[in-house]
């Protein structure tokens, strides 16, 4: 069937804008079902995939976007987005000369070695460097011990099994709009299965994924951990990612299975725009954990900086009995960035355990809110939850808002919440400063000392650039 | 090492300082006593650096240097050290790290090397027994739930870990009916 699609499509060309060439580069821009059968082809995908895909874009017709949200941005054309491009082919830089001073700046005060610098801007690394031994010793010890770490679209050949087995078990195509497109339209993203009773002996993170490059506006993880098993993963980079695509909407899968424990930290820097808020990327993201198995947990932590509107709810849902949930975050917004964030915590099984730490900050003209959901369902006898929202603005131009919803169909539960707002007290810097600390080390040192209860759950090299990220981001944000 | 001419000002619309002359020198205690409201706390705030005072007009000069066209970081970092009446809590910051900080930037000031964290453990070892205070307190959020004594307690901690050329300790709660402002060089 797939052949006759591509005929149609070459002998159509003139209409649809496509070149002669079958390997085209980029499809045109728009969506509908051609375009989903030429990416899954162009994949190489199989047919179950493929309809998979055709169901959730179908989903995804009917469906509207939601507006309930605390942000707001002028329409999305779907239709003005080109879904699917090769991994494009930049000029590369000769040298770290050549690359834009600002961005060096960056870089530095965010201690970024010079290698990891050389690959975040493209400049050839060289071969001998220790990069690329140390991926490859890495990638043998995953195998030797039965780890599977791969793209997802490498996961979709090798493993399909497992893939088609969790793929849409925990976020179903038809869960939100997002979601659903998403589905239709994912290029690539992370496959992780742990086996049983494996403890992965290091943090696994998209930088040894080689070829992480360019796969992020639809992308799509799934992490599977089974049982008895433990796994870190850390997503994204303190370094600022520029994007021409302007819409992220990716999701996250995580199926924890019995006595498993699996930690997801994110730290997000995506272009946030310009300081009058223009331009900047959309991150709107579904990332959901299922801890499905009796005694297994779920951890994610978020250090949220970038992107022009962050608009995400990673959650739990405990299925199992003594299953737990944590969700850590620190959202920061500037100038006139927009965060819509907090998470979700359903209680299923008996005497499950949810903890939420929010620690939202805002500077400029920004609005931050935190928006979390504590569902405890009838059968969840024994459930606790607490829940700390706390707030600091920085200057008086600035929003934080807060929509805590708790839920609870059984009397058994044990709820806490607490929520606090602040504001930088000129009082505060003034004391640091009558100690000989300068203004911007005061903030950075306030900030920091708010955020540490998040910080102190990354692992520890990310925890050191995340702190200096912070003091980064709100540079200039006081006075 | 300290001298004030003619130093006159206001906030909003009062003028509190009319005129203060001060000549501090090395090895001197200087006490400033006077009703509440004659403008101590003022004198002190304007010494240390605060916005929300005006100067309208005086100088005051320290170690050669026109102190008024400073920032406070910059005048403590000097060697001013200025004990707070009321010190504010800063959660999340422990004392140590708060000290290790403003230790180093001072030093760093000073052309002095950074401590390391086993230096700056001795140090602070060294001052915790001059001051008397104890290590639980300060591993605790920077004056989080401290009482008024240990509030000082930790000031004068800090004054001892900074080692200023000039002390301006605001003793407005001595007990006596005529308050107290200490103005004193440490060497």
């Amino acid at each position: 069937m797939s052949k006759d699609i591509i005929e149609e499509f070459t002998s159509k060309e003139y209409e649809h804008g496509w070149t002669t060439n079958i390997e085209i580069e980029a499809a045109p821009k728009g969506l509908n079902e051609d375009i989903i059968r030429f990416i899954s082809e162009k994949k190489n995908e199989p047919d179950w995939l493929l309809e998979w895909r055709l169901k959730a874009y179908r989903q995804w017709t009917k469906m509207t976007e939601p507006t309930w949200h605390n942000v707001t941005y002028p329409p999305i054309d779907y239709q003005d987005i080109i879904y699917y491009a090769a991994p494009k082919q930049k000029a590369r830089p000769e040298s770290l000369e050549d690359v834009d001073p600002e961005l060096l700046k960056t870089f530095e005060k965010l201690g970024i070695s010079l290698v990891e610098q050389k690959r975040l801007t493209g400049v050839a690394v060289d071969a001998v460097m220790d990069s690329v031994s140390v991926a490859t010793t890495f990638k043998e010890t995953l195998a030797e011990l039965g780890i599977i770490f791969c793209s997802f679209s490498e996961a979709v050949q090798k493993h399909p099994e497992l893939v088609r087995k969790y793929m849409g078990s925990v976020v179903p195509i038809n869960d939100n709009y997002f979601a659903a497109l998403n589905s239709a339209v994912f290029t690539d993203g992370s496959f992780c299965y742990i086996p049983k009773g494996v403890r992965c002996p290091m943090e696994l993170s998209t930088y040894f994924r080689i070829n992480a490059a360019n796969t992020g506006q639809f992308e799509r993880t799934l992490i599977v951990a089974d049982e008895g098993s433990y796994v870190s993963y850390l997503e994204g980079c303190t370094a600022p990612m520029r994007d021409e695509n302007q819409l992220h909407a990716a999701v996250v899968e995580i199926y924890a299975m019995k006595n498993a424990h699996v930690k997801y930290s994110t730290v997000q820097n995506w272009y946030p725009g310009d300081k009058d808020g223009k331009g900047g990327i959309y991150n709107f993201v579904t990332k959901r954990g299922l801890a499905a198995g009796d005694h297994s947990k779920i951890s994610w932590t978020q250090v949220e900086t970038g992107s022009a509107i962050t608009w995400k709810y990673p959650s739990c849902i405990l299925k199992g009995d003594y299953s737990s949930g944590e969700f850590y975050s620190v959202a920061v917004t500037n100038n006139y960035q927009q965060a819509d964030t907090g998470t979700k915590m359903i209680h299923i099984g008996k005497n499950t355990r949810s903890r939420i730490v929010s620690k939202g900050i805002s500077a400029g003209r920004s609005q931050n809110s935190y928006r979390g959901q504590v569902r405890v369902l009838k059968q969840a006898h024994g459930a606790r939850n607490f829940s700390q929202c706390d707030s600091l603005l920085m200057g008086d131009k600035c929003g934080a808002h807060t929509f805590p919803y708790i839920d609870v169909e059984n009397n058994t539960a044990h709820i806490e919440h607490e929520a606090t707002t602040s504001k930088i007290g000129e009082d505060q810097i003034f004391y640091c400063q009558q100690r000989g600390i300068d203004e911007e080390s005061a903030v950075a040192l306030i900030v920091n000392g708010y955020a540490k209860e998040v910080l102190k759950q990354l692992p520890m090299e990310f925890a050191v650039e995340a702190q200096k990220l912070l003091a980064l981001t709100l540079e200039g944000s006081v006075g | 090492m300290l001298s004030i001419k003619n130093l006159c000002a206001k906030i909003g619309d009062n003028q509190i300082l009319n005129g203060i002359d001060l000549d501090v020198k090395p090895g001197e205690i200087h006490a400033i006593m006077g009703p509440n409201g004659s403008g101590k706390s003022t004198l002190a705030s304007v010494l240390a650096g605060r916005e929300e005072f005006e100067v309208t007009d005086g100088s005051v000069d320290f170690l050669g240097k026109d102190l008024l066209e400073m920032s406070p970081d910059e005048r403590a970092r000097d060697g001013i050290f200025m004990a707070f009446q009321y010190p504010v809590e800063i959660p999340g910051v422990s004392t140590i790290n708060f000290m290790k900080t403003a230790v180093n930037q001072v030093r760093s000031h000073r052309g002095l090397p950074a401590l390391d964290a086993v230096s700056f453990l001795g140090l602070m070892k060294e001052k915790m027994k001059l001051v008397d205070i104890d290590q639980s307190l300060l591993n605790r959020s920077l004056n989080e739930g401290f009482s008024g004594g240990e509030k000082k307690r930790n000031e004068i901690f800090q004054l001892a870990m900074l080692d200023p050329r000039l002390a301006i300790l605001d003793e407005t709660d001595s007990g006596l009916d005529i308050d107290a402002l200490r103005i004193l060089p440490t060497a």
